[in-house]
């Protein structure tokens, strides 16, 4: 079973997320922030990272830059933002994001990125 | 250029312009069954669009360039 | 009550008091960044959870809130007493949303209006006075998106509605024009019908009244009532510029999907939503893969883009690569395609250069992610493909017409199935073999009644080959029918490849695709696909002018290149049309001189018409400049000899100033040839039927040499002799029959007719002629070879090239 872990300030957007992952069969870890996140991800890699970009101290950028550089073995990120400009989306690649959606995110898209960039086979 | 009109036709040459469409209103108002010919024609302006539209126009020969042709074709036979 | 629902109501009142608290001490210390930072957060992280429900009042004061707060923490918006008044305003109204939904699950309607209110109320804070920032517009200038159709998108044609979704299936933007120019445009120097008719990329366009025309001698021509409808196929910002002086009359709507298949609806919040607790039915999945994939490979080119440096490349190029290889099998790709992107990652970070890369990664969005042919096996699994297959047993039942046809195949929906290429080419082999030793049957019929007496067998075997002669024929037909491939395979690259390169090359391009769903066999459409590149090539950077020089001559500025493959009787017709600057034949007649191709003669008598094909000459470009993209200016004899090959034929016509226009004719499949079987020096060889005019007996007598050659009468005039042996150097003489005469087959070839003279003339017969193949194909005496119902190999003759 592939492990993803979602890191989000907010308690009711993780809830929603978890939901949707849990019915498609995926473990559900949860960080409040990149602090707590980057914790969590050096004990046990995590199979593919959701990434709120606001959340204090560091935004999910600063996460993801810091967890790129501490990784050993490549593990997908989706950055999730409010955000729909392309400056922000091409922000979210520099940081090391592998894919980018913009919240609410609509569960079908959310769980097909996530299988195409785990390699699952898609119906 | 200049829209030719010959006894029954009218040619339309080239570019036809927005000062040709009263003379076109004209002309068409005059004659019992006019005739268009668009073969050489490579545009025409939107005053004279109208005018062959609101009249009704019968088009004998369509010009050449495809879409050209097709803008006019579905403007034209409503 | 849904766990989510109830942990945003509990979120939602930790947000609230958390807004009020740090309001209220905002208060007292006016201006601390800190507070107005956690004051906006609670309102972001509110306003989030709200967007995850089917709460639109709350989330439109809320986004209006964050907007005001963003706008203050960041200065652009003074904090006066006014903003702490209607942000405690508006939460109270949040506040009073979530406890009818604490109570009934969800709030009465009746709050639209006053969220409105609120919301124009807190906005109206933004732009007082102080330097108003962004987003005051909830919409932004980007197009439309309208989930539905307007109603006059029913008007457009089926078949543009077909290239229409081709088009969106690649990827490609496109989009639904409505221009109302304003009655009065005319006086200010516009021409509607101009800027509709030059919209860049359109397929299709109407234009109409907005009210009826008055009666002749009251209309008035130059007040504009035309309203205009475009479809495009463009960039938005290119659509925008075209419109740029007419903003406010023009609506660009993007096309989706939704419009062309109205039964996959659009996703809204409520399918297999948690937060609505309702399940939709599960729509086809390829929808959101497609797009899905479309995005994630995007995301790959800008993620390599934003590369810092080159060993962040590398290690980029590293993940990219195995993000593509993770996408490639969730689609269920085979393994060599895993592997050849495995390899291509690879090569590209360690040479950091991940052209090849990216050129794949085009390639296999372009071909809307299916792999394209690779050498051995090969899926036959394309839609018209497999739909054939099921076209080609459907028709056999039909044809068998018994009562009550095989219920399962009629009216199913058309299911695929993957095959080896290596069994499609058995079948074609055993079916071609089957067509060829059926003739022999009749003739079995006529020894049966000439040689043996027995008429009445002989009547019965004529009538059973009768039946299978139709039936192997239909074989062979549904066969061809699986190895047919519409032509979009190889359009399908080119609205990007023209884009791309009319982009380097500073010209404006628009290019129209006719005539896609045109089928040809499998080979000959594979083949047809480099020719054509550089055909496109060669027309964007040597016939298409750049914008200026084209307006200089009063073209439009926005060259035109038309593709359109056509079907006629049994071949497949492509032609390239452009409309540049045409072939100068005065131009070429001196290149060609120049290199030698003509003499000085030929120089001062050769016609404009023959000048302009001499580009088909060997060794002949008239590129004074080597472009990059075209390379070394890509002769028009590779292109040609490159269609003759798969048994093609191709033209050209061209006007100086006005464009040219190239056509190719293609088989449409691998048919059936008919050939005349003749014997030489022991020896049987195939002469194409097309060739064969007729064949007669010559008298020794009747040959006259003249000039050293062979002549004779041959349907009253003097035609040339040749004599087959010596055509194929063989050292024989050849036989005359026992009244001296010559066998004589009376070919034409080109526009001459001559006689060839061979011993015998034997059996014509229906053989599939396979083109030489290896260390044979530079044999040019043979245009192929074929199998014969006994299984010896006939050589086919190629009368062109021996005579």
């Amino acid at each position: 079973m592939k492990r993803i872990l979602v890191i989000d300030d907010a308690a009711t957007v993780r809830l929603y997320h978890r939901s949707i992952l849990e019915d498609a069969g995926y473990e559900v870890s949860e960080a409040v922030n990149g602090l707590e996140a980057l914790e969590k991800a050096l004990q046990t890699p995590f199979d593919l990272y959701v990434v709120d970009v606001n959340m204090p101290p560091w935004d999910g950028y600063g996460f993801l830059q810091r967890l790129r550089l501490a990784e050993t073995t490549h593990a997908p990120a989706i950055m999730v933002s409010t955000e729909a400009a392309e400056s922000d989306e091409a922000l979210a690649y520099r940081a090391g994001s592998d894919a980018y959606l913009v919240k609410p995110v609509k569960p079908k898209m959310f769980l097909t990125k996530i299988s195409l960039l785990l390699g699952e086979t898609l119906v | 250029m200049p829209i030719e009109y010959k006894k029954n036709q009218a040619n339309f040459l080239d570019v036809a312009t927005v000062e040709e469409a009263e003379p076109l209103l004209a002309w068409l108002q005059e004659k019992k069954k006019p005739k268009v010919d668009l073969k050489g024609c490579t545009h025409i302006h939107s005053a004279n669009l109208q005018v062959l539209m609101a009249l009704n126009v019968k088009i004998n020969t369509w010009p050449e360039e495809e879409r050209f042709r097709a803008w006019l074709q579905s403007a034209l036979s409503h | 009550m849904n766990p989510l629902l109830v942990q945003f109501l509990s979120e939602a009142s930790d947000c609230l008091e958390g807004i009020a608290a740090k309001l209220m001490q905002l208060e007292k210390r006016p201006g601390d960044s800190d507070l107005m930072n956690e004051l906006f957060r609670f309102v972001h992280t509110l306003k989030g959870n709200s967007g995850l429900f089917d709460f639109p009042e709350m989330t439109r004061v809320l986004h209006a809130a964050e907007d005001l707060m963003d706008a203050v923490r960041t200065g652009a918006v003074r904090q006066t007493k006014n903003f702490t008044d209607e942000i405690l305003d508006a939460m109270d109204f949040v506040g009073g949303l979530t406890r009818e939904i604490e109570a009934h699950g969800h709030y009465a309607d009746t709050h639209r209006d006053e969220a409105v209110r609120i919301a124009h109320g807190l906005r109206a804070l933004l732009s007082s006075g102080e330097a108003a920032t962004s987003s005051v517009q909830e919409t932004s200038t980007s197009p439309i998106l309208a989930s539905l159709p307007p109603q006059s998108f029913q008007r457009v044609p089926e078949a543009v509605k077909a290239a229409l979704s081709n088009h969106i299936k690649y990827g490609e933007s496109c989009f639904w024009i409505v221009y109302k120019p304003e009655e009065g445009c005319f006086f200010q120097g516009d021409d509607p019908f101009y800027l509709a008719r030059h919209t860049p990329g359109q397929i299709w366009g109407c234009v109409e009244n907005r009210e009826p025309w008055a009666p002749p001698a009251a209309l008035d021509p130059y007040r504009c009532i035309v309203d205009f409808q475009i479809l495009a196929v463009a960039f938005k910002e290119e659509l925008a510029d075209h419109f740029r002086y007419v903003p406010d009359q023009v609506k660009i709507l993007e096309v989706l999907p939704q419009w062309l298949h109205p039964q996959a609806v659009a996703h809204t919040h409520s399918d297999s939503n948690p937060a609505s607790g309702t399940q939709q039915s599960e729509d086809a999945l390829s929808e959101e893969i497609f797009e899905s994939l479309t995005q994630v490979f995007r995301a790959q080119r800008v993620i390599l883009e934003v590369a810092q440096d080159a060993s962040d490349k590398k290690r980029r190029l590293s993940r990219i690569g195995t993000t593509l290889l993770n996408c490639a099998k969730a689609i269920g790709q085979p393994p060599e395609l895993l592997e050849k992107i495995a390899a291509l990652a690879k090569a590209a970070q360690e040479s950091g250069d991940a052209t090849a890369l990216l050129t794949w990664m085009q390639d296999f969005q372009n071909a809307g992610f299916r792999s394209i042919a690779t050498a051995k096996e090969e899926k036959v699994s394309a839609a018209s493909e497999t739909r054939s297959v099921e076209e080609a047993i459907e028709a056999k039942n039909a044809a068998r017409s018994e009562e009550g046809s095989p219920a399962s195949l009629a009216g199913t929906v058309a299911k695929s199935l993957k095959v080896d290429q290596v069994k499609i080419d058995r079948l074609m082999n055993l079916i071609g073999e089957l067509v060829v030793s059926k003739n022999a049957i009749p003739y079995l019929a006529q020894r049966a009644e000439n040689q043996f007496g027995v008429r009445e067998l002989s009547r019965e075997i004529k009538s059973q080959y009768s039946v299978i002669n139709r039936i192997a024929e239909e074989m062979q037909d549904a066969i061809m029918q699986i190895r047919m491939m519409p032509v979009s395979v190889v359009f399908q690259r080119f609205p990007r490849l023209v884009r791309d390169i009319s982009r380097k090359l500073g010209k404006e391009v628009s290019l129209v695709l006719e005539g896609e769903e045109t089928e040809a066999d499998k080979n000959i459409i594979e083949a047809l696909a480099d020719p054509l590149i550089h055909i496109v090539r060669n027309s964007l950077d040597h016939g298409l002018e750049t914008p200026e020089v084209r307006k200089a001559q009063g073209k439009p500025a926005t060259g035109t290149l038309t593709i359109r493959a056509t079907q006629e009787a049994d071949r497949a017709v492509i032609e390239i049309t452009d409309d540049g600057k045409g072939i100068n034949p005065e131009v070429v007649k001196r290149k060609a001189y120049e290199k030698g191709v003509i003499d000085e003669e030929t120089l001062e008598r050769i016609s404009d018409e023959d000048a302009i094909h001499l580009i088909f000459a060997a060794g002949f470009s008239t590129a004074e400049v080597v472009s990059d993209l075209s390379g070394r200016g890509v002769g028009m004899d590779v292109v040609r000899s490159a269609v003759e090959k798969i048994n093609g034929t191709i033209d050209l016509q061209s006007r100086v100033g006005k464009g040219t226009r190239l056509r190719i004719s293609l088989p449409l499949s691998m048919a059936v040839t008919q050939v005349m079987i003749i014997e030489s020096d022991g020896q049987i060889f195939g002469v194409p039927m097309d060739h064969v005019v007729e064949t007669v007996r010559v008298p020794r007598s009747a040959v006259r040499v003249i000039k050293s050659a062979q002549m004779t009468l041959l349907r009253g005039r003097l035609a040339p002799l040749k004599t087959l042996n010596t055509l194929l150097r063989i050292p024989a003489k050849p036989q005359t029959s026992a009244d001296d005469e010559y066998a004589v087959l009376v070919v034409r070839v080109g526009t001459d007719t001559l006689g060839v003279i061979v011993d015998e003339f034997r059996e014509t017969v229906d053989v599939i002629q396979k083109p030489m193949t290896g260390v044979l194909s530079g044999l040019q005496a043979y245009s192929g070879s074929a199998l014969m119902g006994d299984g010896s190999v006939l050589m086919v003759l190629n009368l062109k090239e021996i005579i």
